[in-house]
């Protein structure tokens, strides 16, 4: 763009011109966006823009048909990267720092599911966490528990959000590749592993798949029946009905 | 910005929290416009006037009209359509801003990204507001030019198309617009100069 204004001057004018563009679209409000507009975080791994450098690497990728499908079917993943890119050096619109839902619909490919690797561990459907009343962050606040990580210090919301949906999508990858038993391991450490958790819908909607796909049927429509009455207005309601249907 | 557009098989008709029906296709392109121009939203809302916790607000407002009105916008205009929701969005807000007549300092304080570094966090403020500032000091019709020259780098027949004026109006308008931020760039050096001193 040509200079505006005379070189003495030109400093203040480059700082004022770049306060102007130093404003985007936050991740969290994008994910807010889609699924205020129903439909949901998936939407955010549907397009991939690579603005960021971070992620330049994806857009590689991201014509074929392995990204496609990986992306398509995992909206978690998208999700994660939108959070990553927060870390790019510009003003983000207000951090909402509370997303509650991130819609991911799962693949329903029908493909043949081959039998669970020998180191799963049996899960017990008596074991299994069953969705506490309210999945919100405000759900846990009486618990005592703190998350902390490794170092001791407390983790900021986006990082155990990332650090959620990175849980989660390990879940979905297990489910993809037909390992249900897996996937139930892993939701059975979620609600120990995220007292506080933003994602508790998705996880309880993935736990109803889960159940589903290891042939606990009956276990899994009423679940999703329990969901379906506490939540009638979910964005992630029809992915929870489709279970129901014999 | 390389935007890479995926399409995905959706077999249902969903329901928008609008109550908009959403053909797959209608739901991919909405998708496509929140993810590629998000940011050219936001940033637009911001230096058309809109700051604080109603810039998120004001974000969803935009793209819940385009929702409504998705079928309406014709293919490569959707910049031009989110811009002008986009103005009239801010529109609104400035009045609103107005009609309390006086801002809080609290309030101000929020015109500000609270997320960034402290030292960088006072730069910023610092030129967001002068910006803030000078901005408030131009005609809308004037800001939209220079919003979408200067911080959307558009030439003038993009802005042209955009605001559906003729490029001579576009060149007049955004003559004026240099000259008034020349002369409030030149004002505030004097006024921080005459304070240093």
């Amino acid at each position: 763009m040509e200079p505006i204004l005379d070189p003495e001057l030109r400093d203040l004018e480059e700082a004022l011109m770049s306060a102007g563009r130093e404003v985007n679209m936050s991740p969290q409000l994008r994910m807010k966006t889609l699924t205020a507009l129903g439909i949901g975080g998936a939407a955010a791994a549907a397009v991939v823009t690579t603005k960021f450098g971070t992620w330049g690497w994806w857009s590689t990728k991201a014509g074929t048909a392995w990204t496609a499908g990986m992306v398509g079917s995992l909206g978690i993943v998208g999700a994660v990267m939108l959070l990553n890119s927060n870390s790019a050096p510009t003003q983000n619109t207000h951090d909402t720092s509370q997303v509650t839902r991130v819609e991911a619909r799962a693949s329903t490919s029908t493909a043949e599911a081959p039998l669970p690797p020998a180191g799963t561990p049996p899960v017990q459907l008596a074991d299994l966490p069953i969705e506490p009343e309210q999945t919100s962050s405000s759900a846990a606040e009486g618990s005592t528990q703190q998350q902390l990580p490794s170092g001791g210090q407390p983790q900021s919301s986006a990082s155990r959000l990332r650090e959620e949906l990175s849980h989660l999508s390990k879940v979905e990858t297990a489910l993809r590749a037909g390992r249900p038993d897996e996937a139930l391991s892993l939701l059975q450490e979620y609600p120990a592993r995220f007292p506080k958790s933003q994602l508790g819908l998705e996880a309880e909607v993935l736990t109803i798949q889960a159940m589903y796909e290891g042939g606990s049927i009956a276990a899994a429509q009423t679940r999703a029946r329990r969901f379906l009455d506490r939540h009638p207005n979910s964005p992630l309601g029809a992915r929870a009905k489709q279970y129901l249907r014999e | 910005m390389v935007v890479v557009a995926l399409s995905f098989p959706s077999a249902h008709v969903v329901q928008s929290t609008q109550g908009v029906a959403m053909t797959p296709a209608s739901d991919l392109r909405l998708r496509d416009l929140v993810v590629a121009q998000g940011d050219f939203v936001a940033r637009s809302l911001r230096n058309l006037g809109v700051w604080g916790g109603e810039l998120d607000d004001c974000v969803q407002k935009v793209f819940l009209v385009v929702a409504r009105r998705l079928e309406d916008i014709e293919p490569g205009k959707e910049r031009a359509f989110l811009f002008s929701c986009a103005q009239n969005t801010a529109a609104h807000f400035r009045r609103s801003v107005a009609r309390k007549k006086e801002v809080s300092d609290e309030a101000l304080v929020h015109r500000v990204d609270v997320s960034v570094q402290p030292d960088r966090l006072i730069e910023q403020k610092r030129h967001r507001e002068l910006l803030d500032r000078i901005l408030e000091t131009m005609d809308e019709s004037v800001r939209s030019v220079f919003v979408l020259h200067s911080f959307e780098e558009m030439t003038m027949a993009e802005i042209a198309n955009v605001l559906d004026v003729p490029a001579g109006t576009v060149a007049s308008r955004l003559r004026r617009a240099r000259q008034i931020f020349k002369e409030q760039v030149s004002s505030l050096q004097l006024r921080g100069t005459e304070e240093s001193a």
